[in-house]
């Protein structure tokens, strides 16, 4: 469970990195911004779930594999 | 179990990921909310003297009278406790107003979705599935009760019905009607609803199919003969949950049933204090609860004094959860007791008495004082009538004595005494004050 926790944190990460830089392309196109922004929002509350307690308790395994 | 990573986690790496919280949160309403910066500043308090948990203890108690102060007489704006540029904010609550004036309540996309998680423990914990039906029984005004409960049934998948505007004769037609599984509502509404008949006699709660009952709002969903009551009246099984409107959705139940609701400790930590002392109180001891939102940044709320009365429990739940639990859900509020002729009465001891009565489908406590002695009057609604009604009443006139020690008088309710809000009710009057004194 732990390497799968782990795997998520990385891959919600890579997700965060992706929407950003989507999101800074749409800032002329109110349906992808708007859509987009939603997207980044529930990236943030999978950090909250997700990525802040596995950083907390597992940051030097995640740091490693970075 | 909606997040089993966090939920069956060991309690001392879930205060790790809480202390991490703390800190950030202390950190973002030191920078963002001049309400906090000026409540840390007093108390010479700044975010890097917060290195463990024992530490917040530094940080005076939040109470909402200052929170009430901040937001001024002004009818519009937020206060000193907004820690987001206004234009973040994309709903606006209240506090139900129960209690005086009702706060205003900001929330940002961010925070309404913290929300709705705390929800989804709630409710993943009633074992609701998409193939549940909702029915959300709540005039959705202002108040933020059961919205959240609302948009997080539909998070889990539910098929979520709206119950705003309608009349309990409606609303019963459409549990019927669109074979609903699961009701949302106060406790007290949720039993008058369910005793209900119709005109015709064309309802019966027990056959309708209604499998759960999420019960908020008011403390009856924990209170022994309140849940006994309303189970055997809708022949569903009773979850109750705990939120404040300042704060979330904190607590839940789970189909565990171990007698008591956990704490949802991933987006709150809780602090236990002796309610006299304000030290730290023991597992198993009376406690007042003290809570810290740490998923809340539009409006931080810090060590924010919630007055309930709780007891943690020393075991733990067959469910699996790590988080804790408390028996008996909320047991009193350090505000609700009331002084008769030197006795101190609680409102839960007087509704664990008349919900063991079948035949009172109602019922108010009025408290008035003649030639300088308090007296207690029970006000009942019951369709008894004559001798059988005397004989109720007299019964409940022992019981409650039994139970708190005091005398009390019956009389019969006259209808529409009584608010029907659905929300909360307010079953005390005490005459002797100005107000009324409010028993949610």
């Amino acid at each position: 469970m732990i390497n799968d926790m782990v795997q998520l944190t990385q891959l919600v990460r890579e997700l965060r990195f992706l929407a950003n830089r989507a999101h800074s392309l749409a800032k002329k196109n109110l349906a992808a911004e708007r859509n987009l922004y939603a997207i980044l929002q529930h990236i943030e509350i999978l950090e909250a779930e997700i990525c802040d307690p596995v950083e907390a308790l597992y940051g030097e395994i995640l740091d490693g594999v970075e | 179990m909606w997040n089993p990573f966090l939920e069956s986690l060991p309690l001392v790496k879930l205060r790790k990921i809480q202390l991490r919280k703390v800190k950030r949160i202390i950190n973002w309403a030191w920078r963002n909310s001049s309400f906090y910066r000026e409540k840390l500043d007093r108390s010479g308090v700044v975010p890097k003297d917060i290195q463990t948990l024992d530490d917040l203890r530094s940080i005076p108690l939040t109470k909402k009278s200052e929170w009430l102060e901040s937001q001024g007489s002004n009818t519009w704006g937020f206060g000193t406790n907004l820690a987001v540029p206004e234009s973040d904010l994309i709903r606006y609550h209240q506090t139900s107003g129960t209690t005086g004036k009702p706060v205003r309540l900001a929330f940002s996309t961010r925070d309404w979705n913290s929300w709705l998680e705390c929800w989804g423990y709630g409710l993943s914990a009633c074992n609701l599935t998409a193939k549940d039906r909702v029915l959300v029984c709540f005039p959705f005004n202002l108040f933020v009760g059961w919205w959240g409960g609302q948009d997080a049934a539909r998070l889990l998948g539910c098929r979520v019905y709206s119950g705003g505007g309608m009349s309990t004769g409606d609303r019963l037609k459409v549990i019927r009607e669109h074979r609903i599984t699961t009701l949302m509502g106060a406790p007290s509404y949720l039993l008058r609803m369910g005793l209900h008949t119709g005109s015709k006699g064309e309802f019966n709660a027990r056959v309708l199919g209604v499998k759960k009952l999420i019960c908020g709002a008011e403390p009856g969903g924990s209170i022994p003969s309140m849940r006994k009551r309303l189970e055997e009246t809708w022949n569903a099984e009773v979850f109750d949950h705990l939120g404040a409107s300042e704060v979330g959705p904190w607590g839940y139940e789970c189909s565990f049933h171990p007698g008591g609701v956990h704490i949802c400790e991933s987006f709150f930590f809780l602090e236990f204090l002796d309610p006299e002392t304000l030290q730290p109180a023991r597992a198993g001891e009376l406690s007042r609860v003290v809570i810290t939102a740490l998923e809340k940044f539009s409006q931080p709320v810090i060590r924010w004094d919630l007055k309930d009365l709780v007891r943690v429990s020393k075991s733990s739940c067959p469910c699996g959860r790590s988080f804790r639990w408390l028996e008996g859900g909320i047991l009193g509020r350090t505000d609700d007791l009331i002084k008769i002729r030197g006795v101190l009465l609680s409102p839960r001891a007087i509704e664990d008495v008349v919900q063991t009565f079948d035949e009172i489908l109602d019922y108010r406590v009025v408290i008035s004082e003649i030639r300088g002695m308090d007296e207690l009057t029970i006000q009942v609604g019951t369709r008894l009538l004559d001798t059988a009604r005397d004989f109720l009443f007299r019964k409940l006139e022992m019981a409650l004595k039994d139970r708190t020690h005091l005398r009390f008088k019956s009389q019969l309710l006259e209808e529409g005494a009584l608010s029907k809000n659905e929300v909360k009710i307010r079953r005390v009057k005490d005459l002797r004050k100005e107000g009324e004194l409010n028993c949610d």
